[in-house]
């Protein structure tokens, strides 16, 4: 056998290491065409985007959101003469990548506001220095907490407190008593709702939450965190985990023989559950937006995604990624200016009212945070289906 | 008891994805990063046969298929990428060389399957496929977790009977200590290294297979999460050393479980690899391994 010496088996170990570190119907309501004296011919604004690694589900469909978005706002001359141009960069859910392309889309002076589509822990790697280096920021698919971190962030997604308590009222009308949580503990959105606001929810809509387990985005065999929860007696289960894990933990829970119900975050949408067959059958999450939205503007967009996305349907993170254009676009319009302060001064403005042609409906923003009404959705065992709030 | 059996099945998925790789990196001296691609792909091809084809497929057909496309990714990255870098870098280049071309490599298969599924998890569940959950000792185990510990101790045991008792295991382990002699002596160097390599890619395409099938679903990126606890368990059971993996896949899988339910999740990687800084300070080698001789 090959003789290995201890600096070779330590080389590869660290390497390891470092390895293992998403319209034409939806016009503005101000869709003058005005002149924008004091715009350039082009101007381009910078994506971060997930397109590959874990979350490249979410990335993919938010870069999705925005090229519609765009094509709306070039095509009905919103900046009047000049060009809305997006320069996309893959992030690759790394939240290493995301320092390092947000300290260079600062450092280039010509960008006047930067979008990342990523989630929480990937956007918290960027915002700081959006915020240190003045640099308007529009978060579309995180979290607030470790992402809002001052007066240049904007995020997109309505907080998950709000979120969660049409999820724990669909418990409730269910009449679930016996609450366990599953959840990624390297996402602090996932580790929020577990910690803090399922516990702020429980008496209010009559839970007890039985068990709380944390498991790493890596952990990729669940037996023995189901088990756990299982033999704690719980009768419904929160999945604060996305992607790959949350098709596995439904999958085990059913094996393990767990017949009552789940409730996620909107994580789980766009068919991640799909891989979990017959045992996915009936997890319901709150969400933003859903394709499956009987809600004239949701419904409108959804039809333009699919013609444009070969019958793909949009999840919300198609919605934020176009809302996110959006809002850049009136901030720079409002400015009439690419300089930073004026664009921040412009988002400003622009969030004062409710933003009207989202596919999520009438959008209003609070401490920079946007909120819309929300609906429960569920999957069916094939589909995405709206539930009726209770 | 819940415990030990959730370690076991732990410790063989670990088991079956690490064989390979420590094989080749304590023989051949080819420390293969697109491993964790070539699993992961191995599995997505049968996933493609599955919608592709929109009919059921029984385990034997998948794991044959996954094995299969296992065997010719890695034949084909060592017959194109590995093996003329092996024979163009000079010795002190080459395995740095090999490593990048490996970490180059593996992202070939990632992108393409996440292209194709757009970065969404996909599964092989399917009508044709019977999973049955039986319960040991009271604990519940499916039909394909207790084949994946069978097949990951077959495997252990066939690849340390082959090493050990065959004329081609012999060759290899003569590779493994020098092998320009071992030419010298007759050893069909490249051709010894291609089989490894294809054995590897079997191993990894089986693995790939049944692990997606055990839990579930899959993402282009799994193998990636892996590869990272695939080489903690070759540095703790010592490189090359067939029950070496096995112990690694043990005391990683045993950590993990044990403090996954006791503690909470959140600790679970720093603990386990702490576990390891503190075994690599005493024994460096790795538990089974072998001091490094140096030649003068």
């Amino acid at each position: 056998m090959k003789r290995v010496t201890t600096s070779r088996i330590a080389g590869a170990g660290i390497l390891a290491l470092i390895l293992s570190s998403g319209l034409s119907a939806c016009g503005s309501d101000d869709d003058d065409g005005a002149a924008s004296s004091g715009l350039p011919a082009r101007v381009t604004i910078k994506a971060l985007s997930d397109l590959t690694g874990a979350t490249a589900f979410l990335g993919k469909q938010a870069e999705n959101g925005m090229r519609i978005a765009l094509e709306e706002i070039n095509g009905q001359k919103f900046l009047g003469d000049t060009r809305l141009e997006i320069e996309t960069t893959d992030l690759g859910s790394n939240q290493q990548t995301s320092a390092s392309e947000a300290a260079k889309a600062a450092a280039d002076k010509s960008v006047p506001l930067v979008i990342a589509n990523t989630v929480t822990p990937i956007a918290a790697a960027a915002a700081p220095i959006m915020q240190r280096q003045g640099v308007p920021f529009i978060s579309s698919l995180s979290g607030v907490l470790g992402v809002n971190l001052g007066e240049y962030t904007y995020i997109l997604p309505t907080p998950v407190q709000s979120m969660q308590k049409l999820a724990a009222g669909y418990l409730k009308s269910k009449g679930t008593t016996k609450l366990g949580i599953l959840y990624d503990s390297s996402n602090a959105t996932q580790q929020d709702i577990a910690e803090k606001i399922y516990p702020g929810l429980a008496d209010e809509y009559g839970l007890t939450i039985v068990e709380t387990i944390a498991v790493n985005n890596n952990t990729v065999d669940l037996s023995a965190p189901i088990n756990k929860l299982l033999g704690a007696g719980a009768d419904a289960i929160f999945l604060g985990v996305a992607g790959a894990q949350a098709a596995t933990a439904v999958q085990q829970a059913g094996e393990h023989g767990f017949t009552g119900n789940f409730v996620a975050t909107a994580g789980v949408a766009g068919g991640v559950l799909k891989p979990a067959g017959k045992y996915a059958i009936g997890v319901t999450w709150s969400n933003d937006f859903s394709a499956v939205s009987t809600a004239e503007r949701s419904k409108s967009f959804t039809e333009v995604y699919k013609s444009k996305y070969n019958g793909e349907a949009p999840i919300q993170g198609a919605a934020y990624g176009y809302d996110a254009v959006w809002l850049a676009a009136r901030a720079i319009k409002q400015a009439n200016s690419v300089n930073r302060g004026d664009v921040l001064k412009g988002l400003q403005e622009v969030t004062s009212g409710t933003i009207d042609n989202s596919p999520r409906g009438g959008v209003t923003f609070k401490d920079r945070v946007s909120y819309s009404t929300g609906l429960l959705v569920q999957w069916d065992g094939t589909k995405e289906v709206a539930v009726p709030q209770p | 008891m819940h415990e030990i059996i959730y370690a076991t099945t732990l410790a063989s998925v670990y088991l079956m994805f690490a064989l390979g790789l420590s094989i080749t990196w304590g023989t051949i001296d080819v420390l293969n990063f697109a491993h964790g691609s070539i699993f992961m792909f191995s599995a997505f091809s049968v996933y493609l046969m599955l919608e592709h084809f929109d009919t059921g497929m029984g385990l034997l057909v998948m794991v044959l298929v996954g094995a299969g496309v296992g065997a010719l990714l890695s034949g084909a990255v060592h017959l194109l990428a590995f093996e003329p870098l092996r024979r163009r870098a000079n010795a002190r280049d080459r395995e740095m060389q090999m490593l990048i071309v490996g970490v180059g490599l593996s992202a070939v298969p990632v992108a393409l399957a996440n292209k194709i599924t757009g970065g969404n998890p996909f599964g092989l569940r399917n009508d044709a496929l019977k999973v049955e959950t039986l319960h040991i000792l009271g604990v519940p185990i499916t039909s394909v977790q207790l084949i994946i510990m069978v097949v990951a101790f077959a495997m252990a045991v066939a690849v340390q009977q082959w090493l050990r008792s065959s004329r081609h295991g012999l060759a290899l382990r003569a590779i493994g200590v020098d092998d320009e002699t071992s030419s010298m002596m007759g050893v069909n160097r490249s051709r010894l290294a291609l089989v490894t390599m294809a054995g590897a890619g079997v191993m990894a395409g089986l693995a790939g297979v049944l692990v997606s099938l055990s839990f579930g679903a899959m993402t282009p990126s799994t193998g990636d999460f892996l590869i990272l606890k695939a080489f903690a368990v070759i540095i703790i059971g010592g490189v090359g050393s067939v029950t070496g993996v096995v112990v690694g896949a043990f005391v990683l899988a045993g950590a993990e479980t044990l403090i996954l339910t006791f503690t909470g999740g959140t600790w679970v990687d720093a603990m386990s690899f702490a576990l390891i800084f503190l075994l690599l300070l005493v024994r460096p080698q790795g538990i089974f391994g072998r001091r490094a001789v140096v030649k003068t």
